[in-house]
């Protein structure tokens, strides 16, 4: 479905994306790193809105180049920093991106968009006045219209309360049939509640491309977990430095989760998170 | 400038959110159609037809030019609403690429408004340090000379040039601002070679349309100076439209007027513009002759000799070549009718001491006559179409006028001063009161009276005093600090009173 192969660039003298290769097909695609990892330039390749100075990528076979009028017919996009016209109601919105992609008749389309994401009761006011949640429900209702066989969600759930995080990563769960869906994000949980499949960029350089669970067994039994009381925590993670994954405060102590062995502590399952972090940090 | 800030204003609050939604915009299938980027230049051809209309209807509102839609003719609204929409787009060009530079919307409507004022007043004084660089400015960096004479302008080919510089520089523009935009990645697909492309033969065609202009603004400037016409040291070979100290010698167009020294002969290119079209001679009598713009007055050689004063007063003639039969253009018919309803009272008046002049005259532009000599022949009603129009102050006028007018009884000046105020007693007679009240205090010297206290104030140690003539100016060049004159006015009035005004105005034109 997405071919991405060799595919470099840079800026100036900054490599953005040095040489990655992965293939994507159809359900929920995680793109996962730090920011500056890569993710967004890796995702505006793919939308068509940057060349890649390396490489090639395809979508359905269509090259991100040569081919993208073709590639945006079947594109649904939301940007990191999306921004709507602010002068027009989200019904309006949808409209003016609807009259973009080209779409006939999109009334019926526009209003269960609006209804699947919660919009009906404020479709009518200036997009202005919206909240930062709700814009983001209007952006990804953007992206949906016209039935895009490839999303590209960019950092989605930013800004995002943990019950609106919940409903949309529902929503999507439930709009991945029969298409390609790209969501980049720095958050892991959303890619561990909904990615079957997930590629982690660091520093522009693909440093895993296959599934979550393959991740966490990459770092089964090299996980350990400690108990620190709270008045030695600081020496404590000075001491081990980048080799900390994650830490859990309690009562008076915390669990911090450590990248191999250790005096005093156990070994773990390790979770999504901490497997990330490893990855990242190994 | 209300021009340029609208449509600043009103294009970077439609950049603004576009730069925001720019990603989603440029993944969309239509993004990049013609019809898609054409909402640029069709949105900014709505602004200009609305800077159009918003003018037109500042016109349709003012109840005295009601009747005159366009005073050059309902013929060239589309290539005056064509021009507006090139000057229009030259703006949202500059604009966008401001934004595009800047990214910030306040930051572009700063730099529009500065752009703006330094096209309007530093140009000017740059262009001023270049001998006839002033009337270069007047000539084509504005439209001035666009009247019900002159549709397109004086000079037709710096007009129409004008225009073709200004979309040269919008199309130079664009190619600039698709470079400059080129930084953001979602517009780095821009062929660089086409914008660059773009912007070089923008401005390439825009360079050359402003030489042509100037050069062709020169060829219209004559190598001697007014002073030297009127000194018979020169004699003028072909119609120059100005002498070389910036003094307009002839008006060209449908209705061309040359100006010439008294009774000097008709130059033999005039007999050329003849075909269909009549030729007259007036003697207008003791003109002012004027720059046309107080900046030419630095135009002049710096020899002393050479130099014109700014003031010249002298007689002239004007010949004037017109369509037969139509002595002024069509379109000025309900303003000229207008205008002579409101002259018959005093023409009823003026009758006298002379006879009703038999035809209107139309003079464009106001250059050629002052307000003092607007009608100063007896069979013929002379009259600028600024004086006839109600630019000037009303009131002002219709005084002026009535002194013209009591002038062609050639009697002495306080005489002049009571015709005058005979004139405009038949239809301002509030006004002619009040004139006559302070020439009873200036005959009594209350204008001397209070330049003493001024002066007594100055001394005091107060450095602003203002001292002034509280009647209309021509009476005011007579009987103002004069108690004399003051009181031979109002003797004339007082006598005229007795006598009955037709009884005693004809004393007066027998000497009596």
């Amino acid at each position: 479905m997405i071919g991405v192969e060799g595919v470099g660039r840079r800026f100036r003298n900054v490599h953005a994306l040095d040489a990655v290769t992965l293939e994507i097909h159809s359900g929920i695609f995680g793109l996962l790193g730090p920011n500056g990892a890569g993710k967004s330039t890796l995702i505006r390749i793919l939308a068509t809105l940057l060349p890649p100075t390396a490489g090639t990528a395809t979508v359905y076979g269509y090259d991100t180049v040569a081919d993208r009028i073709a590639i945006r017919r079947m594109l649904g996009y939301l940007p990191q920093d999306y921004g709507a016209y602010p002068k027009l109601t989200g019904q309006e919105y949808l409209r003016y991106v609807a009259i973009l992609k080209g779409l006939p008749r999109p009334r019926k389309r526009i209003a269960e968009l609006l209804s699947q994401f919660r919009l009906v009761e404020v479709a009518h006011r200036r997009v202005t006045s919206y909240s930062g949640g709700m814009l983001k429900r209007l952006g990804i209702a953007q992206a949906l219209l016209g039935n895009p066989k490839v999303l590209l969600l960019d950092e989605p759930t930013g800004g995002l309360d943990p019950e609106e995080r919940v409903r949309f990563r529902e929503l999507l769960m439930s709009i991945k049939r029969d298409r390609v869906v790209v969501l980049s994000t720095h958050l892991v949980e959303d890619i561990a509640v909904t990615c079957e499949h997930l590629a982690v960029l660091n520093e522009g350089t693909l440093r895993y491309n296959d599934t979550p669970e393959g991740l966490i067994q990459l770092y089964e039994g090299k996980v350990y977990e400690v108990w620190v009381p709270e008045n030695r925590v600081r020496e404590t993670l000075t001491a081990w430095g980048n080799r900390v994954l994650t830490t859990r405060r309690h009562a008076a102590t915390r669990t911090v989760r450590i990248l191999g062995k250790v005096d005093g502590g156990r070994p773990v399952c390790p979770t999504l998170e901490d497997a990330y972090l490893a990855l990242i940090r190994s | 400038m209300a021009t340029s800030l609208l449509t600043a204003v009103l294009l970077t609050s439609t950049l603004r959110p576009e730069m925001d939604h720019r990603q989603v915009l440029w993944t969309t299938p239509v993004s990049s159609r013609i019809w898609a980027l054409a909402t640029k230049p069709a949105a900014a051809s709505l602004v200009a037809i609305f800077c159009v209309v918003l003018g037109a209807s500042s016109v349709l509102l003012h109840p005295a030019v009601r009747e005159v839609l366009v005073p050059a003719g309902l013929e060239y609204v589309p290539m005056y609403i064509l021009l507006a929409w090139i000057h229009t787009l030259l703006w949202a060009a500059v604009s966008s690429c401001l934004f595009a530079t800047t990214r910030s919307r306040w930051m572009t409507l700063a730099c529009v408004v500065s752009l703006d004022v330094a096209w309007h007043f530093l140009l000017p004084s740059v262009l001023s340090l270049w001998p006839q660089g002033g009337l270069v400015w007047a000539s084509y960096a504005t439209y001035q000379f666009v009247s019900p004479f002159a549709p397109f302008g004086i000079l037709l080919v710096p007009f129409l040039l004008r225009g073709v510089t200004e979309a040269a520089l919008a199309i130079g523009l664009i190619g600039v601002t698709s470079r400059v935009r080129a930084r953001l990645p979602e517009w780095a697909h821009v062929r660089a070679s086409a914008a660059r492309a773009l912007g070089i033969v923008g401005a390439l065609i825009a360079v050359a349309a402003a030489g042509v202009s100037v050069w062709a603004i020169q060829r219209q400037i004559a190598p001697f100076t007014l002073w030297q016409l009127w000194q018979g040291q020169v004699e003028s070979d072909r119609p120059y439209v100005w002498s070389n100290d910036g003094r307009l010698l002839v008006f060209p167009g449908r209705f061309t007027v040359v100006r010439l020294p008294v009774s000097s002969p008709v130059p033999d290119w005039v007999f050329g513009l003849l075909a269909d079209r009549e030729l007259r001679r007036y003697s207008t009598r003791d003109i002012t002759v004027r720059a046309v713009d107080p900046a030419f007055e630095a135009m002049a050689p710096e020899s002393s000799q050479e130099k014109t004063p700014p003031f010249l007063r002298e007689t002239q003639d004007l010949v004037m070549v017109y369509p037969a039969g139509r002595p002024h253009p069509a379109e000025l018919g309900g303003m000229a009718s207008r205008f002579l309803r409101q002259l018959r009272p005093l023409l009823t008046r003026a009758a006298y001491w002379q006879k009703a002049p038999s035809e209107l005259l139309l003079v464009g532009p106001a250059d050629f006559l002052s307000l003092e000599t607007a009608l100063p022949s007896p069979e013929v009603l002379l009259a600028s179409a600024f004086t006839m129009s109600n630019a000037a102050d009303g009131a002002t006028k219709w005084w002026w006028i009535a002194w013209a007018l009591a002038g062609t009884a050639d009697l002495d000046e306080q005489a002049r001063c009571y015709l005058t105020l005979f004139l405009m007693g038949g239809s301002y007679e509030s006004q002619v009161r009040d004139v006559l009240a302070w020439l009873r205090d200036e005959a009594e010297g209350g204008s001397l009276d209070a330049e003493e206290q001024a002066l007594t104030r100055l001394t005091q140690g107060e450095t602003e005093v203002w001292v002034a003539c509280g009647a209309p100016p021509p009476l005011c060049s007579v009987a103002w600090m004069n108690p004399l004159a003051a009181q031979r006015v109002l003797e004339h009035w007082e006598r005229s009173e007795e006598l009955g005004h037709e009884a005693y105005i004809r004393t007066l034109r027998e000497g009596g």
